[in-house]
């Protein structure tokens, strides 16, 4: 549905400018801790050196994350930094200097010198939360993508290749899944498993797939009577050597762009899911959370809305950006 | 902490600033009683109120939830009822007298003669008996309706006004667990007898959603989720209400009930403490609305497991100390605008037994600390947390971490927010706890499982402390609301006595015996005392606030009027 | 074609059978116990005793080995009959029929106010491809687009509702809507639907007016046009009488596409806005665990969403007499 809306982009539309925000807002959810948290990125500590926010940052990475630990005593649920360090030695700290939990003076205050986009009801820093609230959309975005998307290619793939009766069944598989309440089956989940980051992963991956499903079944319908497939039939590969080696290369690429696109709509739905309640629980960062901070308070502090609408607005745009630009790129190469 | 909004306005005292004034608090007007010259009084106008919900039922032995009790409170009449200074009273306008034995054991009430429904069938002494004869059928489901009728051990009728009570034991609260409510005979004993649950044949359903009662008014009609429409019953004797019409108005939203008050929609609405604080201040509330705020009897609390699932607060010393983690002060400044008051333990500082004395920990990390390391919880100095070694069942010693999960029901805007507050202090004394929201079905099966560590709830005590007895009492944790299993012997010889003593003098200082125990062993730790808010628009009068709130008590609505124009 | 749209509803019967078994053994295999629900909501001291909570689940009907349950539950279902709700007591039919009907009411209004909308708007843009009618209205689109409609519907009543007071914003009507006259009562609706509408309605005008102009556009550089054209024929003449009802088919398919998960409901909208439609009572009827209602309207959906895909391909087959099907 979102391949039509996107205008044509213009001539001289470079690669750059469709990849950058994306590229922009991954980063930051990588490095949220390097730009908002309350201990330095590198400071100087009883002549020792510290670098208590990059190994926070190290933490969200993939694979080193859980190996990876804050030095002691930076790592110490109670160590107060901003008191804890001399002023005079060395310290560089993040741009935003708060914790996105962190709990300050001055609640549901507006935009100031100390707090860039003002406090949250709980006297929590907004811009430090806008910050942390993109690794959890970034992290849920891709990954709940990424699963949507292998579940689709090998239901897709099954479906095509075979044909007939197995293509029957999958094929009402995908009718039935996008006519499930989608809505039960994300409370249900939430209950076995405890509401959190895997559950939302979990819920979205299982049921955005079938678009993509769709998808690869066209192709593999369209290319299971192409003469390379027969060929490699002819010399008795099996059907998973085919699928994977033969068709799956060339059906990709549709596949990657509507998993771009894809991407966004789980952002989008994530940040749904957190403003009623049932994805990721207070009180991580997250910007459905914050939106629904901003509705709660609505009568008294209504500029709590804005920076998770725009910070939701530009990530959505970044990914269809760089959708856009790879569906011109894959028209053109078929061309 | 003085925010410069209000800053602001206390520069507005001096004269000629009086242009922009918030609302006024407890306006003496708003509490003008009913005056004995009706000329004054607006007869045939409509009070608009506002409710949550839907009523469950309009059943009054099926009935539960608040909101069901702002319909009782109207549309019947009870022998019994409660003033708002929380004190049970024999209703003049029902029973003429009621009489109990020297031994407590029995006791006769006697009805008025002149009663009758709202379809003018009489009420007898039959009525009485069958209504309680449906309350205690298994088959039917009365969930609040039994609370104390099971402590009745038979209930007969002596002729067409007298009902003689026998009670099972011999208890202070006998003559109020008289108080159960009356059905029309004429009605329910025939769907009885077609379906016994009153809940699911089509007559009976029916029946629940158009209700007879015998009260000052009666029913109209219920437009689904949108309304509830009553009118005065003009054949109710003295005294007779002021208002016509009420319409109940279903608005489940508090923003929407604000704006509806301000625009002159409704005419009341309880106001959570952010909107009595942070929203009722503008203009344009101040030109519609007043407020009212006074004494509650609701009590939030946080309950520890102590069945052994969370080897944590086994320990006494640990409970106290995570006590002392709790900055009130903090929470309610914060998260309670200056609203709320201290907890003084289970019994409010109003009620009978009451204590002057702030029986709630100080707010004293300190001390918190030094009690975990009396406990045995010692810091690790590799990451700071609090471990100790638990000695398991088979002899295997396991090193446990200080670290534990509370219970937060959804729905509560300020749960958790009071949870955040108190995780950073926890955090300061070594203990990791993290918090999980859970939708009200599951955190009710969990807590009443005992499948949880810790859990966030409200309390809110009754006109008699025997109440406690559910929170409490070793037999509470299979069937009523000790959730954390709390068993000790000294509580229960308490309570008991506190249950069996019809001495006040004697009944207190059980009561207060409870509370000291209590407070040692920290099976609960209860944090703040919520008071009771709430707006009405400028021209109501005769309200009068009660710990369980403006209408819930008697004469409650009945005595709300308005001015004749 | 006849024996193709007998063949898919036969096949749907048993893709309906499935999701609602699913749904069935999930509502009643999954935490939370309806009978618990209510006991947070009391009043007073005490508690729903064990063998109450076990009255009130064998009136309820919750005993019972579950696939007999669902097979029960199945036979009422083909005469229509959704049993009672647990929360009110209410027939869930006419609750259903209720709710739907505004849901859908709607959303057809949303859909035609954003067709007419978006054809003419495509229409032009198409007309002048390239120009900076096009490539701004593009742009417009583009961004209209990726906001997601709660992200709008925030900035909606915190800027129209809450600062400018322009326009309602909770619930279906004023609480005073009981004593207006008709017309009175249908504008005070309309007002309260305004905001929600214009929710559900500005991404099918983006996305609906891109898809006319670049059908348009393709039908424009079409031989038959350019025949036209050149037999004198003026440009809006062309554009609206030749080119638009060509480049309309394609849009049926979309609408069909689209309309299943309209008339389901916006749930996370409806809450946002108070406004009681389908979505809204999906998403209290799975907080109560309010099972015959979550039932019906599962079934409800699975059953809207089922037939409108058939609809939509039987409406292609019959339109374009190009296609054929096997």
């Amino acid at each position: 549905m979102t391949q039509a809306a996107t205008p044509s982009m213009g001539r001289g539309c470079r690669a750059a400018l469709a990849f950058l925000p994306a590229l922009v807002i991954g980063l930051l959810a990588l490095g949220a801790p390097l730009l908002a948290w309350d201990q330095p990125v590198a400071c100087r500590h009883e002549g020792r050196w510290f670098f208590p926010a990059l190994t926070a940052a190290g933490q969200n990475l993939p694979l080193v994350g859980r190996v990876v630990r804050r030095p002691i005593p930076f790592r110490y649920p109670d160590f107060d930094a901003r008191a804890t360090l001399d002023p005079a030695a060395f310290a560089l700290w993040p741009p935003v200097a708060f914790h996105p939990d962190e709990i300050t003076a001055q609640a549901l205050s507006g935009p100031s010198r100390t707090h860039w986009l003002g406090t949250d009801d709980r006297g929590r820093d907004v811009a430090s939360r806008l910050i942390h609230g993109a690794t959890v959309s970034v992290r849920v975005g891709v990954l709940a993508t990424l699963l949507a998307g292998l579940i689709g290619v090998a239901v897709g793939a099954v479906a095509g290749y075979f044909g007939g009766w197995v293509d029957g069944l999958l094929s009402r598989l995908i009718e039935a899944t996008i006519c499930f309440p989608v809505l039960f089956l994300i409370l249900a989940i939430l209950a076995w498993l405890s509401p959190g980051v895997t559950a939302v992963i979990l819920v979205i991956g299982l049921t955005q797939w079938t678009s993509v499903a769709r998808l690869v079944r066209a192709e593999f319908l369209r290319m299971a009577s192409a003469d390379y497939v027969l060929a490699a039939r002819a010399y008795g590969a099996s059907a998973a050597r085919i699928i994977v080696r033969h068709m799956l290369p060339g059906a990709l690429a549709p596949v990657v762009v509507t998993l771009t696109f894809g991407v966004a709509e789980a952002v989008v739905i994530e940040a749904g899911l957190s403003w009623l309640g049932l994805g990721v629980p207070a009180p991580t960062a997250s910007w459905g959370g914050m939106l629904r901070s901003a509705y709660e308070q609505m009568r008294s502090a209504p500029h709590l809305v804005y920076p998770p609408c725009i910070a939701i607005f530009v990530t959505v745009i970044a990914c269809h950006l760089a959708g856009a630009w790879l569906r011109k790129r894959l028209d053109s190469a078929a061309r | 902490m003085i925010r410069p909004r209000f800053a602001f306005l206390g520069i507005l005292l001096l004269p000629g600033g009086m242009a922009v004034a918030s609302a006024p608090v407890n306006p003496p007007a708003l509490f003008e009683p009913l005056p004995a010259d009706r000329a004054r009084v607006a007869e045939q106008s409509t009070l608009h109120r506002r409710i949550r919900a839907e009523p469950s039922s309009l059943n009054p032995l099926l009935m539960f939830t608040a909101v069901d009790a702002e319909f009782e409170s109207l549309l019947w009449d009870r022998p019994v009822v409660l003033d708002a200074g929380m004190n049970w009273r024999l209703n003049p306008r029902v029973a003429v007298d009621y009489t109990e034995s020297s031994d407590h054991l029995s006791a006769v009430l006697i009805l008025r003669s002149d009663l009758r429904w709202h379809d003018g069938a009489p009420l007898t002494a039959e009525d009485v008996v069958f209504s309680w004869r449906r309350i205690m059928d298994d088959r039917v489901v009365a969930r609040q309706a039994r609370t104390g009728a099971d402590q009745i051990a038979d209930c007969v009728a002596r002729g067409p006004h007298a009902i003689h009570f026998r009670f099972k034991n011999a208890l202070p609260t006998n003559p109020w667990n008289t108080d159960f409510p009356i059905v029309p005979r004429h009605l329910y004993g025939p769907a009885a007898e077609a379906d016994p649950t009153l809940a699911a044949a089509e007559e009976s359903v029916r029946l629940n959603r158009h209700p007879v009662g015998n009260g000052p008014y009666r029913f109209v009609e219920w437009l689904d989720g949108q309304r509830v429409v009553l009118e005065r019953w003009e054949d109710y004797t003295d005294p007779k209400p002021a208002f016509r019409h009420i319409i109940f108005h279903v608005i489940p939203d508090n923003h929407a009930a604000l704006l509806a008050l301000e625009s002159g929609h409704i005419d009341e609405t309880p106001l959570t403490p952010q909107q009595f604080a942070r929203e009722t201040d503008g203009a344009r509330f101040a030109e519609a609305a007043v407020k009212l705020r006074g004494p509650g009897w609701t009590t939030y609390y946080i309950g520890w497991n102590l069945r052994g699932d969370a080897p944590l607060f086994a320990d006494a010393r640990v409970r106290r100390a995570l006590g002392h983690a709790v900055n009130k002060a903090l929470i309610i400044e914060r998260v309670y605008f200056g609203l709320f008051t201290e907890a003084t333990g289970v019994f409010h500082a109003d009620s009978s037994v009451g204590g002057s004395e702030a029986a709630g920990s100080v707010f004293d990390l300190r001390i918190a600390g030094e009690l975990l390391d009396e406990a045995g919880w010692m810091r690790d100095p590799e990451d700071g947390w609090r471990y100790r070694e638990i000695m398991a069942g088979d002899g295997a010693s396991r090193r446990l971490r200080a670290a534990f999960t509370l219970n937060l029901p959804q729905g509560s805007q300020t749960a958790p927010a009071v949870a955040e507050i108190f995780q950073q202090d926890l955090r300061k004394v070594g203990v990791d706890m993290t918090t999980q929201v859970l939708e009200w079905s599951v955190f009710n099966e969990r807590n009443f499982n005992g499948n949880f560590e810790a859990y966030f709830g409200a309390w809110t005590s009754g006109p008699d402390p025997d109440d406690a007895w559910n929170l409490f009492h070793s037999t509470a944790r299979a069937n009523g609301r000790n959730y954390t299993g709390y068993a000790s012997a000294a509580a229960d010889e308490l309570l008991a006595r506190g249950r069996a003593t019809f001495e006040p003098e004697a009944r207190r200082e059980a009561y207060r015996g409870l509370a000291e125990v209590v407070r040692t062993d920290e099976p609960y730790t209860f944090l703040v005392s919520a008071p009771t808010l709430w707006a009405f628009s400028k021209d109501m009068r005769g309200v009068e606030n009660s710990p369980r709130g403006p209408s819930l008590v008697y004469p409650g609505v009945r005595g709300w009027w308005r001015e004749a124009k | 074609m006849w024996r193709y749209a007998l063949r898919r509803l036969f096949w749907g019967v048993p893709t309906f059978l499935f999701i609602t078994l699913v749904t069935f053994f999930i509502v009643h295999l999954g935490p939370g116990d309806p009978a618990f629900v209510s006991a947070g909501a009391s009043t007073g001291s005490t508690e729903l005793a064990a063998e109450a909570r076990a009255r009130l689940r064998s009136q309820w009907g919750l005993d019972g080995p579950l696939v007999e349950r669902y097979v029960r539950w199945v036979g009422r279902c083909v005469r229509l009959d959704f049993g009672r709700s647990f929360h009110d007591g209410q027939s869930v039919r006419a609750k259903l029929g209720e709710r739907f009907a505004r849901t859908a009411l709607l959303a057809l209004a949303a859909l035609v106010v954003a067709l007419l909308i978006a054809i003419p708007v495509g229409a032009q843009a198409a007309a002048h491809a390239g120009g900076w009618f096009d490539r701004g209205v593009g742009l417009l689109c583009f961004g209209l687009f990726a906001i997601p409609r709660y992200v709008m519907g925030m900035l909606l009543i915190v800027v129209v509702g809450v600062q400018l007071r322009w326009l309602p914003f909770m619930g279906m009507g004023s609480p005073d809507a009981g004593e207006m006259p008709g017309i009175e009562r249908w504008v005070d609706v309309a007002r309260h639907s305004l905001l929600i509408g214009a929710c559900l309605c500005y991404p099918l005008a983006a996305y609906l007016s891109r898809f006319v102009r670049d059908n348009v556009a393709a039908v424009l550089s079409e031989d038959y046009i350019r025949t036209a054209r050149a037999k004198g024929a003026s440009r809006m003449r062309v554009l609206y009488v030749h080119a638009l009802p060509n480049a309309l088919l394609p849009l049926l398919t979309v609408i069909g596409l689209a309309l299943p998960g309209l008339l389901s409901g916006a749930v996370i909208l409806e809450v946002m806005f108070s406004w009681p439609g389908m979505g809204r009572l999906m998403f209290d009827a799975v907080m109560q665990r309010d099972y015959p209602v979550i039932l019906g309207a599962s079934a409800l959906a699975a059953v809207v969403v089922l037939l409108g895909t058939l609809a939509v391909d039987l409406l292609y087959a019959a339109a374009d007499p190009r296609v054929r099907y096997t």
